[in-house]
């Protein structure tokens, strides 16, 4: 993982301490060492994501990549006791946390981790998150600025591919009456995913963990998503109005502009279905504010709000690292064979009781 | 032939809410699959099929009292496999491979794919990330 990417991963820490290369040794420091191992017992290879060593007296946090070989070393850690976290993506192992892992002073603790599956029992070519971790580009080149077009207006241009672990956004706030829905949804539908039943995963497909391609122009920028049905969705630039008529859609009617540097796209225009927000109104109203930082990084927070249906308005942020070069979006037909897929004895999603 | 491994640890499930940021890449493998029937066999490919949203193969697999059955193997979708170096002509009808992963819920004879070893012995497993495939 390139220095830029990971900075963005562990962005969210408060306190960060540099590692130390390997073989760095300092008197009274303990170092902790091991493999990432899988519920067969197997070596779990190609995860280049950050663990974290929090120490629980003073809450400083020692960071350093996992090798994609499937092995860590974190050096020059201080006698005491550790938090230790190992944040990973959907779908293959879930994340991996304990609250005290101990460390004496100058000790050189071999400590392996046993992942456990998430929800694909890793399945060969099911695990978004190992398949962003492979697309991202790892050249130096991720580092370098924003490129921009001759007039000076960012370029987004480009496949992106989020970042594991960079929540929030769990469920917005929602009044009561909508709470009493969300429960009645989930006794109803087998499976309570839209995108498991080719429906839309989400009002915003960028916060998805699935590959996304922008395409830009002055007055139109296009987002291509693999895995998401449906797979475009067209952002206006041209200064037009909201049209006359419009039916509440899943993805809603985008207008975007430019504040400085940062891309607005303001939508309205939802049904009350469109997934990813909990359950809401056709008041929802979402405003994405999209930053490249970097030639390999692109900065998205999704601000919605709901005043029929939530409390408070809900924030979603999320990291993109640009794809290597040598990748593309490839072609995904959701309904080909989905019937047999779901087993749901023909039962369709619900967005309403 | 089929042997069965119990595992010792469970799967634990994340709350899946309808606002979480990432999603399962098309549906939960756990809710289909036990993760405590953990399989190895090896067979005869006797069909591949590469379609989405997941492909499949089949293996005739002989028993210990020589009975052949077939076996339906669940892998994930074509455009990520195609990014593992796993095309539509990895594997052929008549290849010899062995397989592990996880038996169906329903007892049918269904399981995912976990891991594949191949007739050259090249080895597919979800990690295989280093035999990433240029998309363009």
């Amino acid at each position: 993982m390139s220095r830029a990417m990971t900075a963005a991963a562990i962005g969210a820490l408060s306190v960060f301490a540099l590692v130390p290369r390997p073989g760095f040794s300092q008197g009274e420091s303990g170092s902790i060492s091991g493999k990432l191992i899988d519920p067969n017992g197997s070596i779990v290879t190609g995860l280049d994501t950050p663990i974290h060593l929090t120490h629980n007296a003073t809450d400083v946090v020692y960071s350093a990549d996992v090798s994609v070989e499937g092995s860590y070393a974190v050096d020059g850690l201080p006698a005491g006791s550790y938090r230790l976290s190992f944040p990973t993506s959907c779908c293959m192992y879930s994340s991996y946390d304990e609250d005290s892992v101990a460390i004496a002073a100058g000790e050189q603790l071999v400590h392996d981790l046993n992942l456990q599956w998430h929800i694909n029992l890793g399945t060969i070519g099911d695990d978004p998150g190992m398949l962003g971790n492979d697309m991202r580009s790892k050249s130096s080149e991720v580092s370098d600025p924003a490129p921009r077009f001759a007039d000076g207006t960012p370029d987004l241009s480009g496949i992106w591919y989020n970042i594991a672990a960079t929540g929030p956004g769990r469920q917005p706030a929602m009044q009561p009456w909508a709470q009493d829905i969300a429960r009645q949804l989930r006794e109803m539908n087998v499976d309570p995913i839209a995108g498991a039943y080719c429906l839309p995963y989400s009002a915003v497909p960028t916060t998805l963990n699935f590959p996304y391609k922008i395409v830009q122009t002055p007055e139109l920028i296009v987002q291509i998503s693999e895995f998401v049905t449906p797979a475009y969705r067209q952002i206006f630039l041209d200064d037009r109005d909201r049209p006359e008529f419009w039916n509440p859609s899943w993805y809603g009617h985008s207008l975007g502009h430019w504040d400085g540097d940062t891309l607005v796209v303001e939508t309205i225009g939802y049904n009350e279905i469109t997934p990813g927000f909990g359950i809401h109104s056709e008041s929802l109203r979402i405003v994405e504010r999209y930053r490249r930082t970097s030639f390999g990084t692109l900065e998205l927070e999704v601000t919605a709000e709901d005043p029929d249906a939530w409390t408070e308005p809900f924030t979603i942020r999320r990291t993109a690292g640009i794809a290597a070069a040598d990748q593309e979006i490839l072609e995904f037909v959701c309904m080909e064979n989905n019937d047999r897929e779901m087993n749901i004895e023909g039962l369709p999603w619900r967005g309403r009781p | 032939m089929i042997t069965g491994v119990t595992l010792m640890r469970g799967v634990v499930l994340l709350a899946l809410g309808g606002a979480m940021g990432m999603a399962s890449a098309h549906h939960s493998f756990v809710a289909q699959f036990d993760p405590e029937k953990f399989v190895s066999m090896t067979g005869t490919v006797t069909n591949v099929e590469w379609t989405n949203p997941h492909a499949f193969f089949y293996l005739d697999v002989t028993d210990g009292d020589d009975t052949v059955s077939n076996w339906a193997f669940e892998l994930g979708s074509p455009n990520t496999l195609i990014r593992y170096r796993w095309g539509r002509d990895t594997m052929k009808i008549g290849d010899r491979i062995t397989v592990e992963g996880y038996l169906a819920r329903d007892g049918s004879n269904l399981a995912n794919a976990k891991t594949v070893t191949f007739p050259d012995g090249r080895v597919v497993n979800a990690g295989s990330s280093s035999d990433l495939r240029s998309t363009r």
